[in-house]
């Protein structure tokens, strides 16, 4: 019942994205600077794949996200994240099944341009609640366009509270540089990369995990799909040796 | 490489691709100064269509894709990729003018 239930739901989650226009994505985890046009309604479905982590070998994750997005003005767009869940396997208690974790509020406000100014910038800040959770997520957003090259790169602080009275509080700093090359208007090749440190408590800190992995990028008329594959280089026992994420896009 | 190493690395290496990148004016999107006015009286253009056009170009098509040396095409050839760009972008009737308008005037610049 569950393996049906959760066929049919990665099914659905593999649905293309509704777009008004093609805002295709060239990285899955590093965000870049410009925004939807005002009026620009668009629907993002990703899914991460986490497997393989150095405490647990058997532990396997796949992580869903439904992203709308709404372009406001010019320089801001708003999105929100209707549901954040995932199934996970092999987990230290042995269980396995679907969590809903919560939903999110995404604001993207863009300052700078990346071409024709010396750097393009943006503010990011995400707000995540649900069950005994809330998280705040802050970025900024840096990218610069060299003709068929990208390069854009986020630092991210994210505070966390978690359990009954949210009293568990984490804190996490994270860094992720992408660079992209255009081979054509259909086809990219890049590589990201992510530097994670956790803050336990707000009061420890934890030693910095270092993912980093190829993405490739792909698009057609009016539909698109991005896919970027992270190996740990650290060796934190509870990072994932492996993540693979997949973000669809389509246009109407 | 340890987590401290690797913040220092991107951060010389973006700093040096940032220095490098100075071009601010960059040759496929050339700002609106008088001359380019002057050379867009040739599509009947103004100095605000152009503008508009620029930020069109510089807005919206660097979403999906580098931006172009629209000297590659010629006139016929960029119109009707520029509709064909402007349907799929979702662009209006007046941001579509003022697109066409630009890169017209960009290419006889």
């Amino acid at each position: 019942m569950t393996k049906r239930i959760l066929f049919i739901l990665v099914a659905i989650s593999l649905l293309p994205v509704v777009s008004s226009q093609a805002g295709s994505r060239r990285f899955t985890y590093v965000y870049e600077v410009t925004t939807s046009p005002p009026g620009d309604i668009e629907i993002e479905n990703w899914v991460t794949w986490k497997t393989r982590k150095p405490d647990d070998h058997g532990s396997d994750q796949v992580e869903f996200r439904h992203e709308l997005e709404f372009g406001i003005t010019d320089k801001f767009q708003m999105a929100v994240y209707v549901a954040d869940w995932n199934y996970h396997h092999g987990m230290p208690a042995g269980e396995s099944g679907l969590t809903l974790e919560g939903s999110a509020l995404e604001l993207i406000y863009n300052f700078t341009n990346p071409v024709a100014d010396p750097i393009g910038l943006s503010v990011y800040q995400e707000f995540k609640a649900g069950y005994r959770l809330f998280e705040s997520e802050s970025k900024l957003l840096a990218q610069k366009n060299f003709g068929r090259f990208v390069v854009a790169y986020n630092a991210v602080l994210e505070a966390e509270w978690e359990g009954e009275g949210l009293e568990e509080r984490e804190g996490e700093f994270q860094q992720s540089l992408g660079v992209s090359y255009e081979v054509n208007p259909h086809l990219l090749f890049g590589a990201e990369l992510l530097h994670e440190i956790a803050f336990p408590g707000w009061s420890e800190t934890e030693p910095g995990k270092f993912l980093a992995g190829p993405n490739i990028s792909f698009r057609k008329d009016n539909w698109w799909v991005t896919l970027t594959a992270l190996g740990q280089a650290t060796n934190a026992g509870d990072e994932p040796d492996l993540q693979v994420r997949t973000i669809f896009g389509f246009s109407f | 490489m340890k987590p401290r190493d690797f913040s220092v690395v991107v951060a010389l290496g973006l700093c040096a691709l940032f220095l490098n990148a100075c071009e601010s004016t960059p040759k496929s999107a050339p700002p609106v100064t008088a001359s380019l006015v002057r050379a867009g009286g040739r599509v009947k253009a103004d100095a605000p269509t152009l503008t508009a056009g620029r930020a069109v170009f510089l807005n919206r098509c660097i979403h999906c894709h580098a931006l172009p040396n629209v000297c590659r095409f010629d006139a016929p050839r960029l119109t009707a990729i520029v509709a064909k760009m402007s349907r799929r972008a979702n662009l209006n009737a007046a941001q579509h003018d003022a697109l066409l308008k630009y890169l017209l005037t960009v290419r006889s610049f």
